[in-house]
């Protein structure tokens, strides 16, 4: 395989992995927006004020339209991509792993950790074997 | 950025997500209890949400007796020590709720811990549970103390934990790597975090067995209010038939000895925070609390054994004549606060005009009240029927044959002595016996009865132990007493 064929199947899977992420992301918005009590209820979270989550919700909305740019040409829109990861994805997992383990939120909140943790590892595995390809090309190296 | 920037974080999320999977699954993953259609056992074995809190890790707790006999108040060995029931084949004596977190079983703390009562009618029987009874034998503060003991104690060690865990458990080794590196370093530290969260009960009278000072923890660990020096001390009150307080368009009735709040439900769940129980916990927690709540609802104090059927020569016959007239006497003196159609049931009569020792009542401050409406910062529990009384709450008197030691700090040990002038009642008695005392209502008690063998002195001279008050019948003629005391032994 040419380093350049590998480089493409190293964007589109970046791609397909931010989608799935942007897709899991909106299984928490709409909820979030239209039926909180019932949503956090599954992750056995109580909220008092219903206003919070739906703002959160309507956020996390807006915040995963910003993933997309990325996804339709990672080479124009590269910037998207790290932001994506760091401090989107990054400071997500760290704050609700510091929420829970810290400062005593309810354990249902790990869900936060594991889908920024785990969709930003993916994703930034992806980033480093893009840039390491794009740098074998640019120096001439063959795979 | 620099390549090697994102290979830190790289690593960092990893260990982020790997680590966050690890906690979540060996500590903290909650595992519902096994459901029953039992509400006594939900009751007496129910989770209340406090495991991440209060929860010791079961073998370090089944242990511990055996580790540190010493710390043990005397005459007894084992958990019974501190009065607790434990019924043959149960895992934990009433009173202990067991969950599991993550793949650890945790013991807590809950609701019978305090409100189990027992009773014997021979001094030859064994002990027979009520299930919601007041806490007639048990000594929280002794169990809070043996484990601050414990957790102070240089000889907590891994190795004599382990020790004494592998001589009745062959625990595998990942489970003894744990309990060796996390959970016995982490169960020593919360105890001696304990000892100095509790370290304000030293310059206080002991509570005694049936006895607790329920509100100042709440007001020094959960409200931070600064230590006032009140002395909360009071009797562990059963929980009978509590619908009796639901309120109606017209009346709200109040809970605890001195009215503190008027919801069941609000006050169920303020105890279970007093126990520990967090928001975290709470969603998980709920639905339990609420069968709780049903139950205290629902259940009833078993029949008195008083009774005019008995055979005479019976030390429980009552004559009935004297139980009729007994009657009579109640309804025109007692009724209108104590008989749940009364029009001054289950309201608070002030301290002035019940006249008894009042330090319960000036434990729960304005201040108290005030913070306790908004509890907590960070998430709101909604409480709204905390309030602040001037005087103490005229109780249900159904199973009365029960409730001794009477008034609401356990100051007077018989019926008979609460008819009496407080100038004429006993000022030295012994708590925690549950030998029926048949002549004269309440338990066994006195000074060279088993009462002193098995109970501990309870000296009304001391704070909070005053035994003055309530004076309602104590200027009946001699035999309106007597039949007085014959009706209210049937209760």
């Amino acid at each position: 395989m040419t380093q350049s064929r590998s480089l493409s199947k190293w964007k589109a899977r970046h791609a397909v992995l931010v989608w799935i992420g942007i897709l899991l992301n909106f299984a928490f918005v709409l909820p979030l927006i239209f039926c909180p009590e019932w949503i956090l209820g599954l992750f056995g979270i109580t909220v008092n004020q219903l206003i919070w989550p739906r703002f959160a919700g309507l956020l996390l909305g807006i915040l995963s339209i910003f993933y997309i740019p990325a996804t339709l040409d990672i080479d124009r829109y590269r910037v998207f991509a790290w932001l994506a990861v760091f401090p989107s994805r990054t400071l997500g997992s760290v704050f609700f792993f510091l929420a829970v383990f810290v400062f005593g939120q309810p354990i249902g909140y790990l869900a936060g950790v594991f889908l920024d943790g785990s969709i930003g590892i993916a994703t930034l595995f992806c980033l480093l074997r893009i840039l390491k390809l794009e740098q074998n090309i640019s120096e001439g190296r063959q795979a | 950025m620099r390549r090697v920037f994102w290979k830190w974080l790289f690593a960092l999320l990893i260990l982020l997500v790997v680590g966050a999977f690890a906690l979540f699954f060996l500590l903290f993953r909650p595992v519902a209890q096994p459901k029953t259609n039992d509400l006594a056992d939900v009751f007496n074995h129910g989770s209340i949400g406090n495991e991440e809190a209060q929860g010791i890790p079961y073998w370090i707790w089944r242990v511990l007796p055996q580790l540190f006999p010493d710390h043990l108040p005397a005459n007894a060995d084992g958990y019974r020590a501190f009065g607790l029931y434990w019924r043959a084949g149960d895992e934990v004596p009433v009173g202990l709720s067991v969950k599991t977190l993550g793949v650890i079983e945790r013991v807590a703390p809950n609701c019978a811990f305090c409100h189990q009562g027992s009773y014997r009618l021979r001094a030859d029987e064994p002990a027979r549970l009520v299930d919601a009874g007041p806490g007639t034998r048990v000594n929280p503060q002794a169990y809070i103390r043996f484990l601050i003991d414990v957790g102070a104690d240089p000889r907590f060690t891994a190795d004599r934990v382990l020790t004494e865990i592998g001589r009745i458990y062959d625990m595998p080794l990942w489970e003894r790597a744990l309990y060796r590196f996390v959970l016995i370093p982490a169960t020593r530290a919360a105890l001696q975090d304990q000892g100095r969260r509790f370290a304000w009960m030293k310059d206080r009278p002991d509570w005694g067995p049936g006895r607790i000072d329920p509100f100042n923890p709440v007001k020094f660990q959960n409200l931070h209010l600064a230590d006032d020096h009140t002395i909360g001390n009071s009797d562990m009150m059963p929980l009978w038939s509590l619908a009796d307080v639901t309120a109606t368009n017209t009346r709200r009735f109040s809970l605890h000895w001195d009215g503190l709040q008027t919801d069941l439900y609000e006050t169920v769940v303020s105890g279970a925070i007093g126990d520990g129980m967090t928001y975290k916990s709470y969603a998980g927690t709920e639905e339990g609390l609420r069968r709780i709540t049903d139950f205290v609802r629902l259940q009833g104090p078993p029949p008195s054994p008083f009774s005019p059927l008995r055979p005479e020569g019976d030390p429980y016959h009552v004559d009935a004549a004297a139980v009729d007239a007994g009657r009579t006497i109640y309804a025109a003196q007692c009724a209108v606060c104590h008989d749940a159609k009364g029009a001054r049931y289950r309201t608070p009569i002030s301290i002035v005009e019940v006249g008894t020792d009042r330090h319960r009542l000036d434990m729960w401050s304005p201040a108290a009240r005030d913070r306790y409406a908004v509890y907590e910062p960070g998430y709101a529990w909604g409480f709204a029927n905390f309030q602040k009384t001037d005087g103490y709450v005229a109780t249900g008197l159904k199973g009365l044959w029960l409730r001794g030691p009477y008034l609401h700090n356990g100051s007077v040990p018989t019926l008979r002595a609460l008819l009496l002038p407080a100038a004429e009642r006993p000022t030295q008695f012994y708590r925690g016996y549950d030998l029926v005392d048949a002549e004269n209502g309440g338990f066994v008690s006195a000074p060279d009865t088993p009462g002193q063998r098995y109970g501990a002195l309870y000296d009304t001279s001391l704070p909070g132990n005053g035994n003055g008050g309530h004076v309602w019948g104590t200027d009946l003629p001699a035999e309106a007493k007597e039949q007085l005391l014959s009706y209210l032994k049937t209760l």
